[in-house]
């Protein structure tokens, strides 16, 4: 525990020091949800619900998919490129370390990212938060569910990119392409077209983003989602699929040395 | 510690996809000397160091080391990490996995770095210097050293040498391809080619350096005479007449060791 934790402090260290991590794993999701907010402010017809609210719950899913899915991917296949863990794998430090380390860099980027997008969200968009505590304990489930899937699905895509350089262009596609057909950027999801719906319910970042729907839009929202209901249920297996089938994938894929290194 | 070696290695096996990197090779390197592992590039030096490090599977043969974990040092040969870290808290950082650590700051001046520079702003001989700390800071029983000075200019090489020299007492398992390296650090050298040991003792004596024949030339009458003889002092002694510009010569580590690898080479055409 000492030793992810001190793995943690380090990652955290580094992360924040990187512009361009800070930038695009970071900001880009408050960046996005600044300029959706401020352009689609209009209200949901017959609500008092705005656009840039619905953003703002949605971009949570986006922000939470960066700070593990994205951020990871990246991370990983430049700690294998660059002999991050080539060096650790030479001490004596337990290799699960590393791995702990890096949950804490995602928990609290991740919680650091949902505050920042909600300030927002309150602040410029009007977006109130909930007092039901069923609400919030929906958002725990989801919030673990998502963060917990999207790392998993993030370590196992780290084996993807080639070399490091090639990493944030290889996370960043499928996250760029998901977040216009989850209802993440274009809202609401309904709207799309049938194919693109279905193609995007297959990922958890939909129903990520479906879910904090659900925790901070009032429930006449509902109205806008695919199916008419929040789905929670349908959201929760989704979210729990994924977990399994992330953690399968980093079991059968994981790699601690690169490709080239035999 | 079962051969009281610090390491043993016999019958050491490794390809890639067909290749063979390792052709069957043993070492036995004692606890405090500093043995050198010298050969051309490709010939398998690294793949060996690597096995021994634990960064890479044998196909086959058996690899005893006589140091845990805890007692090794590895000097990575080519790692980018940590460019946004300040080399003291690199040091500190990896300082805490060992339970013996030495002192980053007194560690850091050793090697001669700038505590609070990033890592990043470091120039390559400096790089290579943070390695190295990083392999020591733990007190290792045990340092690898895998082409350490790759790529510096001469007066840094020599620099690192100084470094390493002052290590006295700690085993070192070194891999160069630079043959004045080996000579001026190692206590005993082998020579690897293809894979296979093709040479193995002291500096000095290596491939018979010691007891090869001597090249004993002169001038006479405006040319220069030459003998070759394994007893040059008596060659010179049953002389008859003067030997103006007289020397004797033996054949350098360097002839050795083009010779060690040529055989190899030609072997294979």
């Amino acid at each position: 525990m000492t030793v992810g934790f001190r793995r943690g402090i380090i990652e955290l260290k580094q992360f924040f020091r990187q512009r361009d991590a800070v930038v695009f794993t970071f900001s880009l999701p408050a960046i996005m949800l600044l300029l959706l907010g401020s352009i689609f402010g209009d209200r949901f017809e017959g609500t008092v619900v705005t656009a840039s609210q619905v953003f703002t719950a949605g971009m949570i899913a986006g922000g939470v998919a960066s700070t593990t899915f994205v951020n990871l991917g990246i991370g990983v296949a430049v700690d294998r490129d660059d002999g991050t863990i080539k060096r650790l794998l030479g001490t004596p430090m337990p290799r699960a370390g590393y791995l702990l380390g890096k949950l804490v860099l995602v928990l609290v980027l991740t919680l650091a990212e949902v505050a920042i997008l909600l300030a927002t969200g309150i602040v410029l968009f009007g977006l109130e938060l909930p007092s039901d505590p069923a609400r919030w304990l929906t958002f725990a489930w989801v919030f673990v569910l998502g963060v917990s899937g999207c790392s998993l699905l993030g370590i196992a895509a780290s084996s993807l990119p080639r070399t490091a350089r090639s990493a944030p262009a290889v996370m960043n596609l499928p996250y760029l392409v998901l977040s216009f057909i989850s209802g993440v950027f274009v809202v609401p999801l309904k709207d799309l077209p049938e194919p693109l719906i279905q193609i995007g319910s297959l990922f958890p970042l939909r129903w990520m983003a479906q879910g904090f729907r659900s925790v901070f839009l009032p429930d006449v929202m509902r109205g806008q989602e695919v199916a008419g209901s929040w789905e929670h249920g349908r959201t929760a297996i989704v979210l729990a699929a994924w977990c399994v089938g992330g953690l399968v994938l980093c079991l059968g894929t994981f790699r601690w040395r690169s490709r080239r290194s035999g | 510690m079962s051969h009281g070696k610090a390491v043993r290695v016999r019958g050491l096996r490794k390809s890639y996809g067909g290749k063979v990197a390792v052709a069957g090779v043993d070492l036995d390197i004692d606890y405090g000397e500093c043995f050198a592992l010298l050969g051309p590039n490709g010939a398998g030096k690294t793949t060996t160091v690597e096995i021994l490090e634990g960064h890479r599977v044998k196909d086959a043969g058996e690899v005893h080391i006589g140091a845990s974990k805890a007692e090794i040092g590895i000097v990575l040969q080519e790692a980018n990490d940590a460019g946004d870290l300040t080399v003291y808290e690199m040091v500190s950082h990896f300082a805490g996995y060992y339970p013996h650590p030495r002192e980053p700051m007194e560690l850091i001046e050793f090697v001669g770095l700038p505590a609070r520079h990033r890592i990043r702003t470091l120039s390559g001989g400096q790089r290579r210097r943070l390695d190295v700390a990083l392999g020591l800071v733990g007190r290792p029983r045990l340092l690898f050293l895998d082409e350490p000075t790759t790529g510096f200019d001469p007066e840094a090489r020599r620099q690192f040498w100084g470094l390493i020299k002052a290590l006295e007492g700690t085993t070192i398992l070194l891999t160069t391809h630079y043959l004045e390296e080996a000579e001026a650090l190692a206590d005993r050298v082998a020579v690897i080619a293809a894979g296979l040991i093709v040479a193995e003792g002291e500096p000095a004596t290596l491939g018979g350096r010691a007891t090869a024949k001597a090249t004993v030339r002169w001038q006479e009458h405006g040319t220069t005479m030459e003998a070759l003889t394994d007893d040059p002092v008596r060659y010179v002694r049953e002389h008859r007449g003067d030997m103006p510009g007289l020397t004797v010569t033996r054949p350098s580590l360097e002839d050795i060791y083009l010779e060690l690898i040529g055989e190899h080479n030609d072997s294979r055409l």
